[in-house]
């Protein structure tokens, strides 16, 4: 076993310096996520929160290096396509990407097929496996109409390896949160150290308390949050 | 008490939080009545004092958030009331990104004023006194181990904040 790999001992005081100094890289990045965009779906990417959601996804993935990371919630993929470029910038790692692939998402018709799209014109398809379903069972009846689709799909991911990475944007329902990090975030923890990356923590009150509450039973190593409208929580285990 | 006098205490309420989410001094400033009584955590301080104690908080910290939980105690009168909120407190530091929370009792003493805006006036509640004080974290008892979560004792924080902002803490 690559104890190295498993261990993930660099800390978030130093990812916090590491992902200051990479303000140039992450201007980079939304210049490649753009051109990627632009060949498959228009879209805009000027919202600071995206911006700095994705710069963070990105950062994380190059700072920590994970083999594994284990998403929650695809919708038009630009998270997964900013995870895959660092994986590619690392040469190394697999994303799997957890959605039931609504119809229609925030006014967006078949979000994940513009995600897969985006993938397939990246070049990234060898980094990323999109998975159909809901990460554990459906409750976001508020966000969309729930489409009819595999449940727990995070128990039996064939991921085959250890997951040093967790990120949680799916089901934001205080129920379906907190799902979530109890399968998903205590399995990075179960296995090894590793990062567990929420987002909407300031924005949506139930994942903060989804997000406060797990973080009570699990006692984390550490835990910040990145300081954004949405707010992303970085909870390393 | 009357249906719009609970509305209008409410809406004080509101407003308040908004104004410090939105760290907006100003708008915290024109909720209370001029040189109101404030206490925080036992502490008497004069209203500019407190005032640029909250400016110089807000230049540190970012996304504060005032969550009130419930209304601990009221006392209503027809021309002024007092009011007693839980609240969470929470707000991350903007060089470190720790999180910081604090359970508290907010009390508001406030009187109905006369106020008039673009020359007609109309009675409105504004607060006349104000008390804060800290409280112990619920569900956490002694020799339990410490969440590495949003009060995570760092020293460094703590520190921080007592020339600063000191009536946290």
């Amino acid at each position: 076993m690559n104890l190295k790999a498993r261990c993930m001992p660099r800390t978030l005081r130093e990812f916090v310096s590491f992902f200051r100094s990479q303000s140039l890289q992450r201007d980079e990045l939304l210049g490649k996520i753009t051109d990627i965009y632009s060949r498959v779906w228009p879209c805009k990417f000027d919202d600071k929160d995206l911006q700095t959601f994705l710069g963070l996804l990105y950062c994380s993935v190059r700072f920590y290096r994970p083999s594994i990371v284990v998403q929650t919630g695809t919708f038009v993929g630009t998270s997964t396509i900013a995870i895959s470029l660092a994986m590619r910038a690392n040469r190394k790692g697999a994303l799997f990407t957890i959605d039931p692939e609504p119809r229609e998402y925030f006014g967006v018709a078949n979000p994940v097929s513009i995600a897969r799209q985006a993938v397939s014109s990246g070049r990234l398809d060898a980094h990323v496996q999109f998975v159909r379903g809901y990460s554990t069972v459906p409750g976001d009846r508020q966000r969309m109409q729930l489409p009819h689709a595999p449940w727990w799909r995070l128990t039996n991911l064939p991921t085959g390896a250890l997951w040093n990475m967790f990120v949680v944007d799916g089901d934001h329902t205080y129920v379906g949160c907190s799902a979530d990090l109890c399968y998903g975030g205590l399995r990075v923890k179960r296995e090894g150290r590793g990062l567990v990356i929420v987002h909407d923590y300031i924005g949506i009150p139930d994942v903060r308390r989804a997000v406060r509450e797990w973080r009570r039973t699990a006692v984390p190593l550490q835990s910040l949050v990145v300081p954004s409208p949405c707010g992303i929580a970085l909870i390393q285990v | 008490m009357a249906e719009d006098t609970v509305s209008e205490l409410t809406d004080l309420a509101i407003r308040l939080k908004d104004a410090f989410e939105a760290k907006k001094v100003s708008a915290l400033k024109s909720l209370f009545v001029p040189q109101p009584k404030i206490n925080v955590m036992g502490r008497f301080l004069a209203e500019e004092e407190f005032l640029e104690r909250l400016a110089q908080f807000f230049k540190q910290v970012e996304e504060p958030i005032l969550e009130i939980m419930r209304i601990e105690e009221t006392d209503v009168q027809k021309k002024s009331a007092f009011i007693a909120y839980d609240v969470e407190v929470s707000f991350i530091h903007e060089q470190t990104w720790e999180e910081h929370t604090i359970n508290g009792l907010l009390g508001l003493s406030v009187a109905r004023k006369k106020e008039t805006q673009r020359g007609k006036s109309k009675d409105q509640w504004l607060v006349d006194g104000l008390t804060f004080s800290k409280r112990p974290d619920v569900g956490r008892t002694a020799g339990a181990p410490q969440p590495a979560g949003p009060t995570a004792p760092t020293g460094r924080t703590l520190g921080l904040f007592d020339g600063l902002f000191g009536l946290w803490y």
